[in-house]
């Protein structure tokens, strides 16, 4: 019978150990719905930080420790209170909230020297910039003279960008970054705020983190693999779709990224969106039988000169779109002679002038720049203007070929103002400068010097984009109306190149851009990476969530959205359905799956990184050859994180502590001396075994 | 200072039974192995009670009917428990008496056992999450007052922890007394009543913690366990100085655990009584077995 029980009571335990193991099996079958506390306890901020990016030489950009750091939130936002924080700095460490009107050179080497001094009292988690101040007057973290080293004019003194402080070219090792979300900026600033009213707790703290994996330099790192070679996928297409090796070429091109100190926030709409947005808009029109007068597409293949598009990826980190296209073309079109390229018109940054003017720069024939510098341009301007004007002109008094495709250009947009379709007029930049400013040009150049070359350029003497390469570089900077016009002249310069036309009254009247694609284009590539018009020629889009045109790593296999967009705009423009596809895979050789369909390729793919590298498949990393070229590399970085929470006193947690340790002394006496008074008094007989 | 808060409400909240579990638990291979299992025991009935939480959306908005949940489940699988543990030491006392080499459980330190299996439980379902945040930088206060969650919460986990050690001693020796108790229906009242007071009490617990008041929360809480915590000393050893408690005497009858040497030799009550009646017997039939003799 006692068997029988015990029986019955162990066979009771199973049944419950087996209800256990299905129960367990049905719980890990639902999702759990429970609340995650750190939802309550910390405000998640969208930010972009200024990561690593290193050269041949040097590593630039700000860094944190591998878990980042946390500080109390500190409000800096006049001189005063900078002065303020060095002269008395906080008790305890914190988290700068400031503006971009302070972010200086000076400023910041002197946080980097006072807070990194052995003993300082100055402690910082690092540099939270918001957006929900005013902009300052000036502001760009790139060099005076952009892109100068690979440029035609690599020792010039001359600063075409005049408010350019270099900041991307420093480094400092704590986190600088940049609240791009209005109202995200305003709450940070209200939080920040509250905490300068009082000293007292509780606060409110940040938790800054983006740390970065590589160090030294672009060697040191891709040895390591704690980096990758920034570049990404130029794109190109010919009038047509298809290409003649035996024809001259006409190249109208565009760099299509952008810079800032924050790289994925670079709207970059003055200095290439704007540009883009025309190029693409001149390429539909021309392609528009409605609009171009009935110009089919073998009509183009036929035409006497041959039209290409060039969109260069990665120009600001000194042309390694053009300087590879040029001296490494990856031979996707059979016979492609760059030799063949004999007329260049580039659209650099178009948008700022309210005047309906561009600014046509072509590359000086004598480089005089030393006697032109160290004259004072006040006393010596007619002089040096009339001097320099006789230097276009060769010796039997004809112009040279620039001179000729700028005047052809002028007369495109005199002829069409005449028939009433608004389009810039077209002016001479001046003599003042070392000849065409930074721009992908000056590559071609580089490589054949008698290339007709003009550079198109809202800008006279030196930028007036005053936000060059920074975050600023907004849509709401520029003149939509003035892309239009540029747009417009771009579309019937083409046509009158193809057909090689002296008399411009023949460029259909017609012959217009969409004025709704190009606000689109300019919407997608400045402001919205989800924008409807991707929807178009993507299945899924893969932008960020704040606009930009930074190139980041180079992936032979996968391009920047904005590189892909371009390339899918020119095949839909061109190509016709074929098939349906998933993949690129399930089309022929030379078609591209888009949409969910196959399209005969007339738009490629050319890659955009450094020339000065080898890939060294024994040691499976790129090694940097012996040219002079930098090699720009993008540090491998772990998540870039910023949280706003409330911080409690550290007294109180000193205090808990401290409760925790007489506790356990408490009970354990308790129990002691319980047991000695059981003891003495025999309340009860407890032994041990 | 996040780490010096975690080990701070770290400390606070296993402080009693961190020390317990050292003087007790740990010098004993087979009450480490009860309290593991009576924590199993525990994290059962929270499974069961989420389970239900699952099941019943109703429930999802209303603290109350989880409460009341929670606590029928705990009480369920603590009387499972118990009876588990009556098994257990039964089986093992039995082998130790044939005089197999397994020494026998003290059933005490069993309950005992039982408790900090279940406090421990309790508290590392209900505090671990808590804590692993407390190790972050930021804080949250508590709503309805300006404590922070964390210590609140340890505070609370310590209450209950010790709570739970009190409620599992109170329940399991009650029920040991009253399968003891033949035909004594006044004693056996009494003993009921002691289990409701400690199931009311457990109830009244969980529903202080409903008071949107950090201070009153605690105060309460603080003065249950206090009571709780004599009444189960009360119960556990059955007397005051001075007075013995029948049941003591029971216990030592009752279960023969080898309690203390000084006992060993002293036999229970009952064998006495009976011994004397056996004598009685014995003398009484010598008398009619030399009287027939006699006559």
């Amino acid at each position: 019978m006692t068997n029988f029980n015990q029986l019955k009571k162990i066979s009771f335990t199973f049944v419950l150990l087996i209800i256990f193991i299905i129960n367990a099996a049905l719980v890990a079958k639902i999702e759990c719905k429970g609340v995650d506390l750190s939802d309550e306890m910390y405000f998640q901020k969208l930010v972009v930080s200024s990561f690593r990016t290193l050269n041949t030489k040097d590593s630039f950009g700000s860094d944190s420790k591998r878990n980042g750091e946390s500080g109390s939130l500190h409000l800096l936002m006049t001189d005063e209170s900078v002065a303020k924080l060095f002269e008395e700095p906080p008790k305890m460490k914190v988290t700068l909230i400031t503006r971009h009107s302070l972010l200086t050179k000076e400023f910041l080497d002197k946080l980097s020297t006072e807070t990194s001094k052995i003993g300082t009292e100055l402690k910082i988690s690092g540099l939270v910039l918001l957006s929900n101040m005013k902009p300052p007057k000036e502001f760009s973290p790139v060099s005076t003279y952009p892109q100068q080293e690979t440029g035609l004019h690599p020792d010039s003194k001359y600063k075409w960008n005049p408010s350019g402080n270099s900041l991307f070219y420093n480094s400092w090792d704590f986190p600088i970054m940049y609240l791009p979300n209005y109202s995200q900026s305003v709450e940070v600033y209200n939080q920040a705020k509250s905490n300068s009213k009082n000293d007292s707790y509780p606060r409110y703290g940040g938790h800054l983190k983006g740390f970065n994996y590589a160090q030294f330099n672009s060697k040191v790192c891709l040895r390591r693999g704690f980096c990758d070679l920034i570049g990404g996928q130029s794109v190109y297409s010919f009038l047509g779709g298809g290409y003649d090796h035996e024809k001259e070429t006409v190249l109208f091109h565009s760099a299509i990224d952008s810079l800032s100190f924050f790289p994925m926030d670079s709207p970059g709409y003055d200095s290439s969106s704007a540009s883009v947005a025309a190029l693409l808009a001149a390429i539909d029109a021309v392609y528009d039988e409605k609009r171009n007068g009935g110009i089919s597409l073998d009509d183009w293949k036929s035409a006497p000169t041959q039209i290409m598009f060039g969109f260069w990826e990665a120009e600001k980190f000194g042309h390694l779109g053009t300087l590879r296209f040029l001296e490494s073309y990856d031979q996707k079109i059979d016979n492609f002679n760059k030799d063949n390229i004999n007329k260049i018109i580039e659209l650099t940054q178009i948008a700022i002038n309210s005047n309906s003017e561009i600014y046509a720069h072509i590359e000086h024939e004598h480089k005089n720049e030393n006697k032109n510098e160290n004259k004072n341009k006040n006393e010596n301007k007619n002089e040096n203007e009339n001097e320099r004007r006789h230097e276009h002109e060769k010796k039997d008094g004809s112009k040279s070929k620039s001179e000729e495709l700028r005047q052809f250009l002028n007369s495109v947009s005199e002829q069409g103002n005449n028939v009433g379709i608004k389009l810039p007029k077209i002016l001479n930049a001046s003599l003042n400068t070392p000849g065409l400013p930074p721009s992908s040009s000056e590559s071609f150049l580089k490589m054949n010097s008698k290339i007709a070359t003009v550079a198109l350029a809202d800008f006279n003497e030196q930028f007036v984009n005053k936000y060059y390469s920074s975050v600023f570089d907004e849509m709401k900077l520029g003149n939509s109306s003035q892309v239009i016009a540029v747009s417009n002249l771009i579309a019937r310069s083409i046509y009158a190149q193809a057909f090689q036309l002296t008399n411009m009254s023949k460029i259909p009247q017609t012959l217009k851009i969409d004025h709704d694609l190009i606000r689109s284009i300019q919407n997608c590539l400045s402001i919205d990476n989800f924008c409807s018009l991707y929807n178009n020629y993507f299945d899924d889009t893969f932008g960020y969530y704040w606009p930009t045109n930074y190139p980041s790593v180079y992936q032979d296999s996968s391009a920047a959205i904005h590189s892909a967009f371009i390339k899918n705009f020119i095949q839909l423009l061109i190509s016709k359905k074929e098939k349906q596809c998933k993949s690129d895979s399930d089309c022929k050789k030379n078609q591209d799956c888009i949409k969910s369909n196959c399209y005969n390729t007339v738009a490629y793919y050319h890659p955009a990184y450094s020339t000065n590298v080898n890939w060294n498949e024994d040691k499976g990393y790129y090694e940097i050859g012996n040219k002079k070229n930098a090699v720009w590399s993008e540090s491998v970085w772990s998540v870039i994180d910023f949280k706003s929470f409330v911080i409690s006193s550290p007294s109180i947690d000193i205090a808990l502590i401290v409760i925790g340790f007489i506790l356990i002394i408490f009970y354990y006496c308790l129990i002691y001396f319980g047991l000695k008074l059981n003891k003495k008094y025999s309340f009860f007989n407890f032994q041990k075994n | 200072m996040s780490v010096i808060r975690f080990l701070g409400c770290l400390f606070i909240t296993y402080a009693p039974l961190f020390v317990l579990i050292c003087q007790y638990v740990l010098l004993d291979a087979k009450l480490l192995i009860i309290a593991l299992s009576s924590c199993f025991f525990w994290m059962i009935s929270i499974l069961f009670t989420s389970l239900i939480w699952l099941a019943v959306p109703p429930l999802y908005e209303t603290n109350i009917w989880i409460i009341i949940v929670s606590f029928v489940c705990q009480e369920i699988i603590r009387y499972l428990f118990f009876r588990l543990l009556l098994l257990l030491e039964r089986t093992i006392n039995y082998h130790s008496r044939l005089g197999q080499r397994q020494s026998e459980i003290h059933y005490i330190k069993g309950s005992l056992a039982s408790g900090l299996g279940f406090g421990v439980g309790y508290v590392l379902v209900m505090n671990t999450g808590l804590l692993t945040k407390a190790a972050g930088p930021g804080d949250l206060e508590a709503s309805g007052c300006s404590m922070s969650l964390f210590v609140l919460n340890s505070f609370n986990a310590q209450i209950f922890g010790l709570l739970n050690v009190a409620w599992t001693m109170i329940m399991f020796i009650v029920l040991k007394q009253y399968k003891y108790k033949y035909g004594q229906t006044r004693e056996k009242q009494i003993l009921k009543l002691k289990v409701i007071v400690s199931l009311v009490s457990h109830f009244a617990a969980s529903c202080i913690t409903m008071i949107d008041n950090c201070a009153v929360t605690l105060t309460l809480l603080y003065l249950l366990l206090i009571c709780i915590c004599v009444l189960a000393v009360y119960i556990t050893f059955g007397h005051i100085k001075g007075k013995k408690d029948e049941f003591s005497t029971i216990i030592q009858d009752r279960i023969p655990l080898g309690l203390n040497d000084s006992n060993s030799d002293k036999k229970s009550k009952h064998e006495n009584e009976k011994e004397k009646v056996k004598e009685k017997k014995d003398s009484s039939s010598s008398t009619t077995a030399s009287s027939s003799e006699s006559n």
